[in-house]
């Protein structure tokens, strides 16, 4: 895959992400001999009620993901007018390979994504489309800090997700860990989270140093803490104890369920790599984690690559959109899979966002510039899937906003609102979301129960 | 005055801010940082203080309990440092060591790192790491533990 050729500043923001995997290539990756495993639950509904309420993941696709790829509004004759060679084809063209799979009449998933149908049409899958932030900035930085925050607020630096933790008690009483983010560094997202932590790679999980004599510096440090002061006695016992937590989880013999196959190869036998092949590691971690059943509530997942200036490339393998959108989609149906084999997949929804949509006009790059509108994608077996929700606003050059991009008819805090109140059984929602001038407004995209 | 009531009451247990703890072990070991975003964004980022990120005009607190829940990064950074396992950051521990003892390698430690205020039982935690001609693995991991400690 050619990575995104993304602007200035997404570079910057994304050099993160490079940085990370640079210093963790010295890490090793097998766990001490030593740790206590725990047991992969294999029926999660004969330990669990119903009454629990939903571990979720949330997924962020930074860069700016283009919803009209991903969510293709065929039926808009606008659409083809305004993308001499990045539209998906009408499903329609039935000799044409790259047609996108008709969703309902009106919308289609690409090529890349035809892994999502089988749960679409099962009612597992839903995508709510011209949907996000609904302030006009077209910038990476702001518009990730404003939707990870939850309000548009330079000043807040703490995430929706971290404070319905910090607003709701734990799941699990006296679970060491409740938030887990998937990355190097832990995101906006999960900021102000009680017992949240990042977690760059579960196979190496650690306080760091030579794994040969981590038993004897875990000793050494526990008896030194043990003679602090106490709150800083239960401090360092607990983060030893939620790193012995995860290293329990015995991750690098980790076997996924019904056969689920995380980052598989592509049509033509290739390999995914990059940031699309990280999330797939990400999302069997996230299973893992779900399936260990140690009390995690929830999992944050960053997904790069998105920002499409050039080459977008959606129909070729190696093409940034085309292998997201493929890793997307099939690590998702592989995350499915895997949890529903332990019929664990019943408390867990998914909820993927990204910080804008993509300008409807492509440029002269084969690529599309920052927009405004996008897609929200939520999985699991209590939303309401097998439909594209939200008011559609058109692609006519009078329709768009500020001239060249698709409007927003819902702001994505309404579909992440109804799931923290519906799913996640937090009614406060003044706190998730404390903007006085928003009021959420729910879709009916996913059950109470 | 300090054997009145109100000054013992005053008194709370203190835990270096991120930033203050980050630079206090990069400096303590001579640390030659070739590339400051890393430690930002990697090291800072993860212990939650990130320059410049908290709203204006109050800074980041100086509270533990605001950090006291968040270990395991400094005990990541600790761990890693000394043994140049971080990315753009070459420590020098070698230098000081004027015996390479296990009490001289041991007083170099609680000299460099804590001033020479360890207490005897962390200083004899300490000495039960190294050998009695403490390798240089030994040396940087009881440098790891001495950044790790809670005295640090």
């Amino acid at each position: 895959m050619q990575r995104a050729k993304g602007c200035e500043e997404y570079e910057f923001l994304s050099r993160r992400g490079l940085i990370e995997r640079m210093s963790y290539q010295v890490l090793r990756n097998i766990a001490p001999s030593w740790m206590p495993t725990v047991t992969y639950k294999s029926d999660y509904r004969s330990k669990h009620g119903p009454e629990d309420r939903d571990v979720l993941i949330s997924i962020y696709l930074r860069g700016g993901c283009d919803g009209l790829t991903v969510c293709v509004p065929y039926a808009d004759a606008a659409y083809y007018s305004h993308r001499s060679s990045l539209a998906v084809p009408r499903p329609d063209q039935t000799t044409n390979a790259n047609r996108g799979i008709d969703l309902n009449g009106f919308f289609a998933l690409p090529p890349a994504m035809g892994a999502l149908k089988e749960l679409y049409d099962g009612g597992h899958f839903l995508i709510v489309h011209a949907a996000g932030l609904t302030n006009g900035t077209r910038s990476h930085f702001d518009a990730q800090q404003f939707m990870e925050a939850g309000k548009a607020d330079k000043a807040l630096w703490t995430g929706w997700l971290g404070r319905h933790l910090a607003s709701i008690g734990e799941m699990r009483a006296g679970s060491l860990l409740r938030g887990v983010g998937l990355s190097g560094t832990l995101a906006l997202t999960l900021e102000g989270g009680p017992k949240s932590t990042t977690v760059p790679s579960l196979t190496d999980f650690s306080f760091g140093g030579r794994s040969e004599s981590e038993a004897m510096r875990t000793e050494w440090l526990r008896t030194a803490y043990r003679e602090a002061e106490s709150a800083l006695a239960d401090a360092g016992e607990n983060t030893i104890k939620t790193v012995e937590l995860l290293k329990s989880l015995n991750y690098n013999s980790y076997q996924p369920g019904g056969g689920a196959q995380y980052n598989q190869p592509m049509p033509n036998g290739g390999g995914t790599y990059g940031a699309a092949n990280d999330f797939g590691n990400a999302m069997r971690a996230a299973a893992a984690i779900i399936r260990g059943d140690v009390g995690v509530e929830a999992i944050h997942i960053d997904f790069g690559n998105w920002d499409t200036h050039e080459y977008q490339a959606p129909f070729e393998y190696y093409g940034p959109m085309y292998m997201g959108m493929y890793s997307l989609a099939t690590n998702l149906r592989a995350l499915y899979t895997d949890l529903q084999a332990s019929n664990r997949m019943a408390n867990v929804t998914v909820a993927i966002i990204s910080e804008f949509g993509r300008t409807v006009q492509q440029n002269g790059n084969y690529g599309t510039d920052h927009g405004h509108g996008n897609v929200v994608m939520l999985l699991g077996q209590n939303v309401n899937g097998g439909q594209v929700l939200g008011t559609w606003p058109g692609l006519a050059q009078e329709q768009l906003f500020e001239g060249n991009a698709l409007q927003i008819t819902t702001d994505y805090r309404d579909i992440i609102a109804e799931v923290v109140q519906k799913r996640l059984k937090n009614p406060d929602l003044t706190t998730v979301f404390p903007d006085p001038t928003y009021t959420p407004s729910f879709r009916n995209a996913v059950r109470a129960s | 005055m300090l054997n009145e009531t109100r000054f013992r009451k005053a008194y709370k247990p203190k835990l270096k801010r991120p930033f203050h703890y980050t630079v206090s072990a990069l400096r303590v070991t001579q640390a030659e940082v070739t590339e400051a975003d890393s430690i930002v964004w990697e090291l800072l980022n993860n212990m939650r203080q990130i320059p410049l990120y908290w709203a204006a005009p109050n800074g980041y607190p100086d509270a533990m309990n605001l950090w006291v829940e968040n270990l395991r990064p400094r005990w990541y950074m600790a761990n890693q440092l000394p043994m140049n396992w971080l990315w753009n950051a070459r420590v020098n521990l070698f230098s000081g060591i004027k015996q390479r003892t296990r009490d001289g390698v041991a007083a170099t430690i609680n000299h460099s790192v804590f001033g020479g205020s360890l207490p005897r039982t962390r200083f004899e935690q300490l000495r039960s790491v190294l050998s009695s001609t403490p390798s240089n693995t030994q040396i940087r991991e009881a440098y790891g533990l001495a950044l790790a400690s809670p005295e640090f």
